[in-house]
């Protein structure tokens, strides 16, 4: 303990001299290598002290990143966060080839009838009481006074669907984190997973309704569904080529698979932006592959259809650690306290509500499903934390609709903010409480 | 886009390669030798630069300077956890001795060499002179261990005190370029000071000596907590980015505080053969990455930088000869060496081209010329290298092992 916080202290000290001070003359700008060096030490000794007072080490990445960043300590700037955008994308990547490697068939089929409750059940009360409450309080949104009731209905029904997103990768760290295994983690896992790739679908429909209802001049376009169901189709099939190519490393090329997949994962993430702006611009053609649906497709072939699903999610889990911390730092960095200053009283009310929903939706579907009592009365408080999939909704949602999606964007930035930061304690205690949680065996060298 | 194109590209080619080059091929010693030092990712990193399909242009290049300098770093770090003074106080000291004298003889001779032909021939004066000649000085210094390494796997040597010498001399003479290096950079950044002095060379020597010793505390410290695997490995990679981070913004050498780092490591570090494991274990990917980059910065002009290549390589062969002459007269080892032993000593790679890249980073007006010279001298050195290294023993002291030789 003592000399962790040793350590922490040099680190900041240093930073502050060399950064501060004007001992030594310096034009530059802090490098991203010194940014990503300092923010992988510096955050994980937070992180270490967190975890001794029970709480998960994500919320110590994610607060170390906050504290450390521009808007609180300011050793580095927005632009250093900019730069090292891409390694978001690579640790995007890397997750969701994690992510479907973590969906095990066999666990998936035993409890597929809770599985296929919870996603039902959660679902539908999430996004029909998110819905519902930010249509009542319309009245006193400022940017939604003005709008007719139709209009204001497709407006919540925005804040709904992105009420329903979780964050697989925070699921999973929390998982490798505590090293927990059982019922509960697979079910919880599986949800949330599962749930990355109906979302897509169910955001697809809503923002369709949204431009039909928002814009007079366009109609529901049935064929844009069809696309819809063609795209993930596609995106699967990809999936499937890319975890046999995968499975082709592993057997026959002896490298440092996790690394080249990662690479890979990156490659097949900016190529179907790429081939969707292009599409786009070009023949007018809206084709936008899922390029994380395509990376847990690839990682959900390798563990279930062939031999190396172990061996995969082992050498995974061993580089998992530095990319987990950069990625959560980054995400703590990159929260703006600005935003959420303006935005944090209906965004803790959406986080309320939603919460409430959650509760709901999983208690009875579980219930009903005939889950355990403890899984049931808890499983809840692992759906709470959101992350890279809803700020890329919000993204989106902003591109399509300029008048509206900033307002909707701030709001929702400030509930997802507060979501990311007492989600993972949440998931954890979960955890702890079912007895899935195993995280005192920590491996050691000493 | 191009930038993270380029970035799963190197990724890829670092990875995979790494498996699949630096092996000892059946060919002629000298390709076998050319190979075995990976100097074909030289030539791929022209064909991705802007000679080539132009994904490593120098807009890209420089968005990718965080990985150079963390691969720097990194090389300056693996260099520095091999010197364990324990360990190394074990071995001869005349070893050591010889390759002090042989390491600061041919620093000297190429410095003035090169010093000598700017100035007369090609007419430069003050700080480019100076810094063009210290530069390619330091990176002459240099020996690079494979033309050995290829040697003794391929041939039965009789006199395993001579090849014992080499072995030493090519992997411990890198930490004396290595410091001439590090003074050189800091006279560098006192001329750029406001006001050039003694004092102010100094101060800059110290800011780089605090920029690898404040990271290596840190490792120290953190070495002695209770740590997973995958703690240490974030322990390890971050030090490393953290010193070559701290290093660049303080206008220092990310490889001369990545050295600095390992020493200390490799001295008062507990773990340190679990720190060397994971170095290790990635070497061959970051010298691959740093190929990659010495190829996609150069650009191949027609100008003097052509003849230069000839008068530095020139200048090393007289220097590493004179030097190793002077050091075993002086100092004479108690097994047989030839009049002629800095010729085995020549093979060049690893730290020369780091060096020559870090310098680089910093001093863009002089890239291309100093790139070229060090690619053309590579490539000659390392094609000479092992018939001059088995020369040095003798016909009737070399006995080929394996019928691998066309």
């Amino acid at each position: 303990m003592r000399l962790r916080l040793m350590v922490l202290l040099i680190l900041l000290g240093s930073m502050a001299i060399v950064t501060r001070t004007q001992l030594i003359p310096i034009q530059q700008e802090v490098s991203s290598t010194l940014v990503l060096g300092f923010l992988l030490l510096t955050t994980y000794c937070f992180a270490f002290f967190l975890e001794k007072v029970g709480l998960p080490r994500i919320t110590g990445f994610i607060f170390g990143g906050l504290i450390l960043g521009p808007h609180i300590m300011g050793f580095f700037d927005t632009k250093a966060i900019e730069n090292l955008n891409f390694l978001n994308t690579l640790a995007l990547a890397f997750i969701a080839f994690s992510a479907g490697g973590e969906l095990k068939l066999n666990n998936f089929r035993s409890r597929l009838k809770i599985i296929l409750f919870l996603l039902t059940g959660v679902t539908t009360v999430v996004f029909v009481g998110v819905t519902t409450a930010v249509y009542l309080l319309s009245s006193w949104i400022p940017f939604m006074v003005g709008y007719n009731p139709m209009v204001r209905i497709a407006i919540s029904a925005i804040f709904g669907v992105i009420a329903v997103a979780r964050s697989p990768s925070s699921a999973i760290a929390i998982i490798s984190e505590t090293k927990a295994k059982g019922n509960f983690t697979d079910t919880v896992l599986s949800v949330t997973i599962v749930m990355d790739v109906l979302i897509i679908i169910l955001f697809g429909i809503v923002v369709s309704f949204c431009q039909v209802v928002i814009s007079a001049e366009s109609t529901l376009n049935l064929t844009f569904f069809a696309g819809l169901i063609f795209e993930i189709s596609i995106s699967f099939v990809m999936g499937f080529f890319l975890g046999r190519a995968a499975v082709f490393l592993i057997e026959k090329v002896k490298v440092s698979f996790p690394v080249v997949l990662t690479a890979i994962g990156f490659i097949v993430i900016k190529f179907s932006h790429l081939l969707g702006n292009y599409l786009h611009d070009s023949l007018n053609i809206d084709l936008n592959l899922e390029p994380l649906l395509i990376c847990m497709a690839a990682g959900f072939t390798v563990q279930n259809f062939s031999r190396h699903g172990p061996t995969f999610l082992l050498r995974m889990d061993r580089v998992s650690f530095p990319i987990y911390i950069a990625f959560f730092a980054l995400t703590g960095a990159s929260i703006n306290l600005d935003i959420l200053r303006s935005g944090w009283v209906l965004g803790v009310v959406i986080v309320l509500v939603r919460t409430v929903m959650l509760f709901l939706g999983s208690y009875f579907s579980g219930r009903l499903a005939g889950d355990r009592t403890l899984n049931y009365q808890n499983s809840w408080l692992g759906f709470i934390t959101q992350a890279g999939v809803s700020l890329g909704l919000l993204t989106e949602v902003v591109r399509r609709f300029p008048e509206i999606g900033t307002p909707i964007q701030t709001i929702l930035i400030a509930a997802i903010t507060l979501n990311q930061l007492i989600g993972p304690i949440a998931f954890k205690y979960a955890l702890n409480k079912v007895g899935d949680s195993n995280s005192n065996s920590r491996e050691s060298l000493k | 886009m191009k930038l993270l194109i380029a970035i799963a590209i190197i990724a890829v080619i670092s990875v995979v390669g790494a498996n699949i080059t630096f092996l000892d091929r059946r060919l002629p010693l000298g390709f076998r030798n050319i190979l075995f030092t990976g100097a074909e990712y030289i030539f791929i990193g022209i064909f991705l630069g802007g000679m080539g399909l132009n994904i490593l242009d120098n807009r890209t290049l420089s968005e990718l300077q965080p990985f150079l300098i963390f691969g720097l770093s990194w090389i300056g770090f693996l260099y520095g956890v091999q010197f364990e003074f324990r360990f190394l106080r074990k071995l001869p000291r005349f070893y050591f001795s010889i390759t002090a004298v042989h390491g600061v003889i041919t620093f000297l001779l190429v410095t003035s060499f090169i010093f000598l032909v700017f100035r007369r021939m090609l007419g430069y004066s003050g700080e480019s002179l100076f810094i063009i000649s210290i530069v390619l000085g330091s990176a002459g210094a240099c020996t690079a261990q494979s033309a050995i390494a290829i040697v003794s796997r391929n041939y039965r040597i009789k006199n395993r005190g001579l090849l014992d010498l080499l072995r030493y001399i090519s992997s411990v003479d890198g930490l004396f370029a290595l410091i001439f290096f590090a003074i050189s950079l800091s006279v560098v950044a006192g001329f750029r000071s406001v006001s050039f002095s003694g004092t102010s060379v100094l101060i800059w020597s110290g800011v780089a000596m605090v920029a690898g010793l404040i990271p290596a505390v840190i490792l120290i410290l953190l070495s002695r907590v209770r740590f997973s695997q995958q703690e240490y490995l974030v322990f390890l990679v971050g030090t490393i980015m953290f010193t070559g981070g701290l290093a660049h913004y303080l206008n220092q050498s990310p490889l001369v505080s990545g050295l600095i780092c390992g020493v200390m490591v490799a001295n008062f570090c507990r773990h340190r053969l679990r720190a060397m494991e994971i170095v290790v274990h990635a070497e061959k990917s970051i010298y691959i990455i740093l190929l990659l980059f010495v190829g996609a910065s150069w650009q191949l002009t027609v100008d003097y930088s052509l003849l230069i290549a000839p008068i530095y390589l020139i200048a090393r062969l007289i220097g590493k000869t004179t030097g190793a002459w002077v050091a075993v007269r002086v100092f004479k080892p108690r097994f047989k060496t030839p009049h002629s032993l800095g010729l085995g000593l020549i093979s060049e790679g690893g730290l020369a081209v780091a060096m020559i890249l870090e310098f680089c980073m910093f001093n863009t007006s002089y890239a291309n010329f100093l790139m070229t010279v060090i690619i053309i001298s590579i490539l000659i050195n390392d094609l000479l290298s092992p018939r001059l290294i088995l020369a040095q023993f003798g016909e009737s002291e070399v006995q080929l092992i394996k019928k691998t030789e066309f």
